[in-house]
This record gives structure tokens, C-alpha cells and sequence, in this order.
């Protein structure tokens, strides 16, 4: 290396004393850079404060649900309690949370159960800002709060289970209401004495699942209904061909005779041809029966009749819809769903008596209908063993009024009515039929979603059902069967709310709310208070 | 900063609050049903602890601004930037529960995330370089003044030349090498021949000097010019001292001094140069690091107004 030519001192009389006043291009960067990058920021959120858009200060997405709301803070953190006519305009205030009133502008959110020891907040269950989909995807530990060991608000024991940790641990086997000694109880289904199925109704599962019963091939050639399926060779009737989901594909839809029932078991007389009763209540088969016999008389009497097979059908149709609001409990059969909510103690019961019409029906979930149901909507009765069209061809033998006890003891008996149903005999002369008490839904305390589950075959869970030849056996999987897939650790989701609702809904308020679409597109300061009052 | 023994204290506290810290979080995350969230009160103390640090680590700017403040020695303000702005870190994700939120949220953790890495990666570099500086740079100067010592530094080459070759021009025109030499810097020109041109010699100069005047003007003196980068060949100490060598071959030996000399001061320009490319390692990253500080900490500011507010 080279001798140094300088001295560190003369070196030093090099630098100038005051270049640190001096700008520097790093020093320079830096500040321009700093004061440049705070002022993009700075015009940031006053843009945003400009277009009053909220968005970016939010603490993460909320909910789909609530997507309209994402950009206001203030419809849902009101300072001011929102009124029940509009909401009142929020004032500017600090920690200001969720509150109730807010949510139940739009939510009436009933309570859980009457004897809960609390209730809780609605924003400590349904937490926003983050990015759920669906706010009521909760997690266990909401539940299990209060299950893992419930308590009652009036120290009574509880009437359920107490300690349900999870779906694993805890959750007891499945129960249904069942009459025992003319009363109501629920029972397990693996109680020893297994719980008997109170529909009165004949079924054997076993012979209508059997392989190569006769006509099956005709009915799927005249109707193409679908669930009629080929096993071993021979047509067979699968479990879809009577239990069919609903519109939402979510529940099972009620077994209907004109759906399901009718093709291969048509209600005719072998004693009159032609004559064909529909499937209601007994005055009204006693109507028409009558009907059609005088009918008969009349081609009897005239050389050319001009009273047809479908004119005393029509006549039957008018019958039927005269009495109607005789039996308003088959109403419910259409609607499958409204039993969710019926499982708050003797509530449901109470608020929803067209649900439980008999006494002595099982609980909440029992269609309760007079079977037949009386406003059934006619089908032209082609049936295995012939009617409908096929019978008006057919010679029309003469019949009168005296043949009309014998017509009724045939339509009446075990080849028709009797087949499935209890029938009494009354002093009247008409029958009675017992309500067939079909519950709609076994597990009135959950929502299960039968169409989520349709990749399974049937009898992976109701696989009794291919051996049942009795009504009152009960076809209800075990929750052992559940397990098998919806485990906690792994497998498919196991949490609570995957089959219970927590809210009643059936308690929830009239649909037509306290908003105006102003209200909700521009918040609560955009209403005159006039017109918030 | 060097860490040394000095910041042990430092570390063992910060350490300290951060197992504190911890300790208290990992209950409060269990138990809440909802997991944990800035917005809960055990939240809202790590978010207003987190920011607090961030304010502290902020202010070393002024600190610095303004040295003649009597509020501590500027080296333990230093540290105290280090490790409680280290530890504003994980206070804030234990503020936010791990998770990254809405859009203004996102982007503070990720100017905080790069603030962070930013300053390690600073205070890893100073570890080295400034050891790497004190064994390479030995003439190292005040960074702001090496342009103007790289400027002195040729006016005195300049006079030295002079001194033995005559007056020198201003700025020469470069030649382009009518073929390549064996010096080793033949992009420049041919160094060892001269050009056969006539050059006048004043009084009281040397004749032999010619050549070294003109080696001067074509290779050295652009070497010294303080307005730009020096060619990272010559830069280098061994190209230098390689140059000078084969000089010494085609320059009389009376001249050898004032080569010997010429040498110091090329040597000292390669360190200016080389003090100036660590320098930039050194702090580069302050453009980094101070400008999203500042963002930051305005953001953080409207972050926690916004919060509070609702």
C-alpha cells in the first residue's frame, strides 16, 4: 500500500463544519419519500371520508346477509337507539357496539327456551366483520355455554340432556314422542322397550321394497314416474318413489296417495265396473258412491244416458270441495317444513294447533289429517286392476240404489279402504277412518337436510326399513349413524348448528317490517325525522 | 447498532413483556367464543400498548432532529427503538387475534411487516458493514463529503502533475485506443504508448514528464472526478496498484515519487468510492424503513380513532 500523502488533520481540514445544513440527496430522499407516501395516505382516506365509504376502516367483511350495510358503520353501531318506526339518526360517540334494538329492526330473534338461565347479546353469537358467509354458522361453544351444563332458570332439572360437550361427547341417542298407556312420552330409540310408531296407517316397507311385484313395469310404461328401478333382473320400487323432497330439497315430502299410492292402488268396485271411488272422507265415498249408482238407474231407465263415468266424478270434485273446510288439518300437509319450529316445551303446541289435532296424537310434528285427506286433487284412477278410462269402455253392468250397501262394503273393506286404513264401523252406516297420524318430522328438536345427504342410499341409514313389515316400527337411524361421518375430529362437520336452530321461528314476528327502502340504501340519516317518527 | 453486551438488559425486559404478554393472551384467546379481537378490552389494551411502543420507536426521528434535547443519551433512545419497537409486534397481532381484517387494517400489517423486517435487516447490516467499513475504508470521511474530498483530492493531483509535467488543460478529450494494450486499462487508452504528438514543456519542468502528464490526463484523472462513479476496475485496490506498477516501468525513476504519491491518492479515491457503495448498503434501507414508519404511524393514528369510534 502507498504512503499516505495527508495527515488525518489535514484530511479533516477537508470537511466543511456546516455541511450538515446543507441538503443532502439521501437525507433529501428520505424526507420526500416519507412526506409523499403520508400524503397518498393522508389523500386515501379522505377520498374515501368524501364518498362516505366506511369500508376501509372496517375490521374485516361482514357477512353476506348484511352486504348493503358494509359501507355505513353507523346503521349497525348507533349511538342512539334505533326506534321501531325507522331508526333514528346515530350521533357521533365513541365505543358504540351492536346493540339488540339495532339487530331487531330486521330480526325478531325469539328466544331460545323459557327457562334459560340467560340470553344472550345477539352480536355475542352472531359476531360480524368476520368473513362468515353465513352469521348463524356458529360455533359449539355458543351451545355449549349452556349445554355442557345446563341449568334451568327455576332450578328445576332440566329436560334434556345436561352435559353435551360436543356431537361426540355428550350428545344423547335419538328420542321420539311416542303415546305409551294414552299419553305422550318421548322415548329413546334405543330404550329397551323399542318405541312403536303410533301412525295408523298399514304399511309393510319389506314387501313394497320387495324385487318383482307385479305391474310395476306397467306403472312406469303409463306414468314414467321415476323410482321405479331395476334389482336383479326385476322391477322394484326404491325408497324415492314414495319419499320424494320437497321443493327446497331439504325435507321429505308426506306420503300422498294421488302421488304415490294410486297406481297401483286404485279404489274400484269389482261389483259395479266403472264405479270409482275417490280417495276422501267416507261421506264423501258415500256421496259419490250414491251418485254413481243413481247414475246407473238413470242409463237404466233412459235408452241413451247421458250421464257419464266423468260427470259423476265431476259431481264427486264439487262434493269434495263443499266440504272442505271440514277437514282444515290436511292443509298442513303441505307444508312440511313448519314444524321446526315446535319444540320449545308445550309452546308449539300451543301456538300451532292444526299440528296436533287429536289428543292423543304424537307431539308437534303429527299431520293429524282425517285420512284420506278430503281435498286431495283428483287423478283419473288407472289402476292395475283396471277403472278410469279403461272402465268406461268396458260394458256398464246395471246397478241401483240396492247395490249401494254392498258397493260401500266393498270400497269400505280390505280390498280398498281397509287396506290401509283403520276403519270403524259406525251405527250411522259410514265408517269412521282413524286420523293416520303420520308425524311429518320424528326429530322435531333438529333440521335435518335430506337432500345434502342424497349420494347415500337410503338404507345406508334407514336400513331397517327393507326388513320392516310392521307401521309401527320405527325406521329412525341411530346417532351412532351419524357418527360414522360427522365426527369433530375429521370427517364431515359435527358442530351444532349443522341440525339445530337456536332461534323459535315460529315465534318470529310478522313479515312486514318498520323499514323504508330509503332506510336501508342510505342509513338512518338520510330519513326526515318527520317521517322517522 | 452494534449489539453488545449493553442491550442485554434490554433484551431480558422486552423478553419479559412479550412471556407476559403471551401468558395473558392465550387464555384470553381460548375463552372468548369468537376467538380473539381488537375490539374486546384485552384487545384494546395490546392495541393501545403496541401503539404506544410504535409512537416511541417513532420519535427517535425527532430525537435525532433535534440532538440538544436533554431526554436520555441518543444511544438509549436507540435501543430502546430497537427492542420496544421489536415488541410492538407481536403486541399488535395479539391486538388483532392473528388476522389480517379490513382493507386499512391489511395495510398497516403490512407496512408494519415491513417496517419490522425492514429494521432487522438494518440492524444485521450493522453488524458487518461497519467493520467491513473500518478495515477496507481507513481513509473513510463524512459521507455527505466525499464529493467535495474526491474533488480536493484531484486538485491536488492535478498540482502535482503540474508540478512536474507543466500546466495541465482543463478537461481532455478522451482518445479511443487505436489498438488494446497490455495494461490492463486499454478501454481508456494505450498506456504504454504514448502518443508520438509533440508536447510543449514549460520551464522548470521535466521533459521525462510528458508521458506521465498524458497517462495522467487519459487515465487517471477521469479516475478522480468526484461527479461520478469510478470505474469499478480501477476501483479496485489490485487494478490500481497493477496500474501504478507498469507506470513505474515507462516513467523515468526520477518521477517515481510523484507516482508514489499519485498512488495515495487513487487509493484513497477507491476507498471514498467504496465507502460510498457501503454507506448505501449501510442505509439504504432507511428509504425503506423512515417513510413507511411515518406512514404507519398516521395510519395506526386514524386506525385507532376510526376503532374507537365504533
Amino acid at each position: 500500500m502507498a504512503e499516505r500523502l495527508y495527515t488525518t488533520k489535514s484530511r479533516a481540514k477537508r470537511i466543511q463544519l456546516d455541511y450538515f445544513k446543507h441538503p443532502h440527496p439521501f437525507r433529501s430522499a428520505k424526507l420526500w419519500i416519507s412526506i409523499g407516501l403520508a400524503v397518498v395516505a393522508a389523500a386515501a382516506v379522505i377520498v374515501y371520508a368524501l364518498r362516505g365509504d366506511h369500508r376501509l376502516y372496517t375490521s374485516g367483511p361482514v357477512s353476506t346477509a348484511h352486504a348493503m350495510f358494509g359501507t355505513r358503520c353507523a346503521d349497525c353501531h348507533a349511538a342512539v337507539a334505533p326506534t321501531a318506526a325507522a331508526g333514528a339518526p346515530s350521533r357521533a360517540a365513541f365505543f358504540v357496539p351492536v346493540s339488540d334494538l339495532t339487530c331487531s329492526l330486521c330480526h325478531e330473534g325469539p328466544s331460545h327456551h323459557q327457562n334459560q338461565t340467560f340470553t344472550p347479546a345477539c352480536a355475542s353469537c352472531h359476531f360480524e366483520h368476520k368473513s362468515r358467509f353465513r352469521l348463524v354458522d356458529l360455533g359449539d361453544r355458543q351451545c355449549t355455554q349452556c349445554h355442557a351444563g345446563l341449568a334451568s332458570k327455576d332450578g328445576r332439572a332440566p329436560e334434556f340432556a345436561t352435559k353435551i360437550a360436543s356431537f361426540d361427547s355428550g350428545h344423547p341417542e335419538f328420542a321420539v314422542d311416542v303415546l305409551r298407556d294414552g299419553r305422550k312420552t318421548r322415548v329413546r330409540i334405543d330404550d329397551k322397550t323399542a318405541p312403536r310408531d303410533g301412525a295408523q296407517i298399514k304399511l309393510n316397507h319389506a314387501l313394497h321394497l320387495k324385487a318383482g311385484l307385479g305391474g310395476l313395469d306397467d306403472v312406469k310404461a303409463r306414468t314414467g314416474k321415476l323410482g321405479i328401478i331395476d334389482r336383479d333382473g326385476q322391477p322394484a320400487l326404491s325408497c324415492s318413489y314414495c319419499h320424494r323432497l320437497d321443493e327446497r330439497r331439504v325435507s321429505i315430502k308426506p306420503i300422498a296417495y294421488a302421488d304415490h299410492c294410486v297406481d297401483c292402488h286404485p279404489i274400484v268396485s269389482k261389483i259395479v265396473p266403472g264405479a270409482v271411488a275417490p280417495h276422501a272422507g267416507p261421506r264423501i265415498v258415500h256421496a259419490c258412491l250414491k251418485m254413481t249408482l243413481e247414475a246407473s238407474e238413470q242409463r237404466a231407465v233412459t235408452a241413451k244416458g247421458g250421464t257419464t263415468t266423468a260427470k259423476v266424478n265431476e259431481d264427486c270434485g264439487i262434493l269434495r270441495m263443499a266440504a272442505a273446510p271440514a277437514a282444515p288439518a290436511a292443509a298442513q300437509e303441505s307444508e312440511p317444513e313448519a314444524p321446526r319450529g315446535g319444540r320449545l316445551g308445550g309452546r308449539s303446541a300451543s301456538s300451532a294447533p292444526a299440528e296436533t289435532p287429536e289428543p292423543e296424537a304424537p307431539r308437534g310434528a303429527r299431520l293429524g289429517r282425517s285420512a284420506p285427506a278430503e281435498d286431495e286433487p283428483e287423478r283419473p284412477r288407472r289402476g292395475l286392476r283396471g277403472g278410469g278410462e279403461e272402465a268406461k269402455a268396458a260394458p256398464e253392468a246395471p246397478a241401483g240404489l240396492a247395490q249401494l250397501a254392498r258397493l260401500e262394503k266393498e270400497i269400505f273393506g280390505p280390498g280398498n279402504c281397509a287396506k290401509c286404513h283403520t276403519m270403524t264401523p259406525s251405527s250411522a252406516g259410514v265408517p269412521a277412518v282413524a286420523p293416520t297420524a303420520i308425524p311429518v318430522r320424528w326429530l322435531p328438536h333438529s333440521v335435518f337436510d335430506h337432500g345434502v345427504h342424497r349420494s347415500l342410499t337410503c338404507t345406508e341409514c334407514h336400513g331397517k326399513a327393507t326388513k320392516s313389515t310392521d307401521t309401527a316400527d320405527v325406521l329412525l337411524p341411530s346417532v351412532s349413524v351419524c357418527r360414522e361421518c360427522h365426527r369433530t375430529a375429521g370427517g364431515a362437520r359435527a358442530s351444532c348448528v349443522e341440525c339445530h336452530l337456536y332461534h323459535d321461528k315460529t315465534e318470529e314476528r310478522d313479515p312486514s317490517g318498520p323499514l323504508t327502502v330509503k332506510r336501508m340504501r342510505h342509513g338512518a340519516s338520510a330519513v326526515s325525522p318527520s317521517r322517522s317518527q | 447498532m452494534l449489539l453488545d453486551a449493553t442491550h442485554r438488559r434490554w433484551i431480558v425486559v422486552c423478553l419479559a413483556l412479550l412471556v407476559l404478554a403471551t401468558a395473558v393472551y392465550v387464555p384470553y384467546a381460548r375463552r372468548e367464543l369468537h376467538g380473539p379481537s381488537g375490539g374486546s378490552w384485552p384487545g384494546l389494551a395490546y392495541g393501545v400498548a403496541g401503539l404506544a411502543l410504535m409512537l416511541y420507536a417513532g420519535v427517535l426521528g425527532l430525537r435525532r432532529r433535534v440532538p440538544t434535547w436533554r431526554v436520555g443519551a441518543a444511544t438509549t433512545w436507540m435501543k430502546g427503538h430497537l427492542w420496544l419497537g421489536l415488541l410492538s409486534y407481536p403486541l399488535i397481532l395479539f391486538h388483532s387475534g392473528f388476522q389480517w381484517g379490513g382493507p386499512l387494517t391489511l395495510v398497516l400489517m403490512v407496512l408494519f411487516t415491513v417496517v419490522v423486517l425492514s429494521g432487522i435487516y438494518g440492524v444485521v447490516l450493522q453488524q458487518y458493514i461497519p467493520r467491513l467499513m473500518l478495515s477496507r475504508v481507513p481513509l473513510e470521511t463524512v459521507y455527505e463529503q466525499i464529493d467535495a474530498v474526491v474533488q480536493q483530492l484531484r486538485q491536488d493531483a492535478d498540482a502535482l502533475v503540474a508540478s512536474v509535467a507543466g500546466p495541465l488543460p482543463d478537461e481532455v478529450t478522451l482518445v479511443p485506443a487505436g489498438r488494446r494494450g497490455g495494461g490492463g486499462v486499454g478501454r481508456r487508452g494505450v498506456v504504454d504508448a504514448p502518443s508520438p504528438r509533440p508536447v510543449s514543456v514549460p520551464d522548470g519542468t521535466l521533459p521525462e514528464a510528458v508521458g506521465l502528464k498524458e497517462i495522467y490526463l487519459v487515465e487517471i484523472r477521469p479516475y478522480l472526478a468526484p461527479d461520478k462513479e469510478p470505474d469499478a476496475r480501477q476501483a479496485t485496490p489490485a487494478v490500481t496498484a497493477a496500474l501504478f506498477r507498469h507506470l513505474r516501468t515507462v516513467v523515468p525513476p526520477a518521477l517515481h515519487p510523484t507516482l508514489h504519491e499519485l498512488e495515495a491518492i487513487c487509493e484513497e479515491r477507491a476507498q471514498l468510492s467504496q465507502q460510498k457503495r457501503l454507506h448505501h448498503w449501510l442505509h439504504g434501507w432507511l428509504l425503506v424503513h423512515v417513510p413507511l414508519s411515518m406512514t404507519l404511524l398516521l395510519l395506526s393514528l386514524v386506525h385507532a380513532v376510526v376503532s374507537l369510534r365504533y
